[in-house]
C-alpha cells in the first residue's frame, strides 16, 4: 500500500526581494502532522506561508499541497489550503455569520451548507452570543477565532498559521489550542510559526528552525535535544541553533 | 439565487459592503442622525435648485451664446468636476483595494480574483459618476 502523499513538500524554494528572503528551501510535513516553523524576525517565514498559499509568486522551486502541484494547479491546491496570518482580516460591518458565510461562497460551497457550517463553528468556538454582532468592536481575541473559523469554514487538509496566538489574552489562547488540536487529531495537518515557543514545545510534533531564509535544524523536541547534546528547553535550543546557523552561513558568504 | 463566486454574487457582497460603509460613515451608527442626514440633503438639494433659478434660469431665458466668457465657465465647470470625480475614484479604490484588507483572503481562496477585480473596478466607476 502506497503511503499517503506529504500534506507540504517544498523544493529548492527561493525568493527574494532586495535581499533574498527564502534560500533554496527544502521541507516535507507529513499529512496529520502538527508542525512549528520558528525562526528570528526576518528569518523568512511569513513568506514562505505566503508562497504556500499562493500569494507571492517563488523565484524558484516548487511547492505541493498534498501531492498537487501549485505552479501547475492553483486553484484545486488553494482549495485544500486555509491561510491565517498575524493580522487577521475580518469585515468589520459583517456579523461573525455574514463573515463565515461569505468566506464559504470564496471556497465554493452552497449557501445552505455553508450556514450550517458557520453556526457550528461559531458554537465551536464559543463566538455564538455574539453571531448577529457586528464584527467592528470585538477584541482581538475574538476577531481571531472569527478568522479561524473563516479558515476551518471549508475543511481543509492543510492549515497554515502565521502567529495565531500574539495578543490573545490565556482563554482565547487555549480555545484556538483546542480547535488546532482538534484538527490534528482528525488527520488535518498544521503549519503554524510563532515566537510563544512554549506553545511549539507543548503543540508540535516536529519543529523546523528557520534563518535567513533557511531550514537550519528540524525535528522532535527531543531530536532537537540530541543535536545540541543537552537537556534543555526550547528556548535555549532555539537560541543555540540560531546562533550556529547564522554563524555557518556567514562563514560560508 | 446567486451561484458563490460569481460575478453577481460578488456585486452583492461589494453593494453590502459599501452600503454599510457609507450607512456608519453619514450616521456614526445613530439612527437619529440618519434621518437628519436625509433631510439635509433633501433641503441641500432645494437651496441648488432655488440658485439655480435665480442666478441661471434668467440667463438661459435670454439664450446662452457661445462667448469666450461663457466658454471659460463651462470649461472651468468641467475641470472642477474632472478633479472631484478623480478625487472621488481615488478614495474609492483605495477603500476597495487597500483599506479593507481582504485582498489575501481572496486570493488565498479558489475564487477568480479576475472577477472580483472586475466587480471592484465596475463598482469604483459607478460610485464615482453617482457622486
Amino acid at each position: 500500500m502506497s503511503l499517503p502523499a506529504p500534506a507540504l513538500e517544498i523544493h529548492g524554494l527561493s525568493k527574494a526581494f532586495d535581499r533574498p528572503v527564502v534560500d533554496n528551501l527544502e521541507l516535507t510535513v507529513r499529512a496529520g502532522e502538527f508542525y512549528a516553523l520558528l525562526g528570528p524576525n526576518g528569518a523568512g517565514k511569513t513568506t514562505i506561508l505566503r508562497m504556500v498559499a499562493g500569494l507571492t509568486p517563488p523565484d524558484g522551486g516548487s511547492i505541493s499541497i498534498c501531492g498537487i502541484d501549485t505552479a501547475r494547479d492553483p486553484v484545486a491546491a488553494k482549495r485544500i489550503v486555509a491561510w491565517v496570518s498575524d493580522e487577521p482580516m475580518v469585515y468589520d460591518r459583517l456579523t461573525p455569520l455574514e463573515y463565515l458565510e461569505f468566506v464559504a461562497g470564496l471556497w465554493q460551497i452552497e449557501a445552505g451548507e455553508a450556514e450550517r457550517r458557520a453556526h457550528e463553528l461559531i458554537g465551536w468556538l464559543g463566538l455564538a452570543p455574539h453571531a448577529n454582532e457586528r464584527c467592528g468592536g470585538f477584541s482581538k481575541g475574538m476577531l481571531q477565532k472569527v478568522a479561524l473559523a473563516g479558515a476551518l469554514v471549508h475543511e481543509p487538509q492543510l492549515i497554515i498559521l502565521d502567529e495565531p496566538l500574539t495578543g490573545l489574552d490565556a482563554g482565547s489562547a487555549r480555545q484556538v489550542k483546542d480547535v488546532l488540536k482538534q484538527k490534528v487529531a482528525s488527520g488535518v495537518t498544521v503549519i503554524m510559526t510563532t515566537h510563544i515557543l512554549e506553545v511549539a514545545e507543548r503543540m508540535a510534533e516536529r519543529i523546523g528552525v528557520l534563518a535567513r531564509g533557511r531550514l537550519i535544524a528540524e525535528g522532535t523536541l527531543a531530536e532537537l535535544r540530541t543535536r545540541i547534546g543537552r537537556e534543555t528547553t526550547l528556548e535555549e535550543i532555539f537560541l543555540d541553533l540560531v546562533a550556529e546557523g547564522t554563524d555557518a552561513q556567514s562563514a560560508a558568504a | 439565487m446567486r451561484t458563490p463566486g460569481s460575478l453577481t454574487w460578488f456585486a452583492g457582497h461589494e453593494f453590502r459592503l459599501a452600503w454599510r460603509d457609507w450607512f456608519a460613515m453619514v450616521t456614526a451608527g445613530r439612527r437619529t442622525r440618519g434621518i437628519v442626514i436625509a433631510l439635509f440633503l433633501v433641503v441641500l438639494a432645494g437651496a441648488f435648485h432655488l440658485m439655480a433659478s435665480v442666478f441661471i434660469a434668467p440667463w438661459a431665458a435670454k439664450g446662452i451664446v457661445a462667448d469666450k466668457s461663457t466658454l471659460v465657465l463651462i470649461t472651468g465647470g468641467g475641470f472642477l468636476f474632472w478633479t472631484v470625480m478623480l478625487s472621488q475614484a481615488l478614495e474609492s479604490v483605495t477603500r476597495a483595494y487597500y483599506a479593507r484588507s481582504d485582498l489575501d483572503l481572496i486570493l488565498s481562496s479558489p475564487a477568480s480574483a479576475r472577477r472580483l477585480f472586475a466587480v471592484r473596478t465596475g463598482a469604483t466607476g459607478i460610485l464615482t459618476l453617482l457622486l
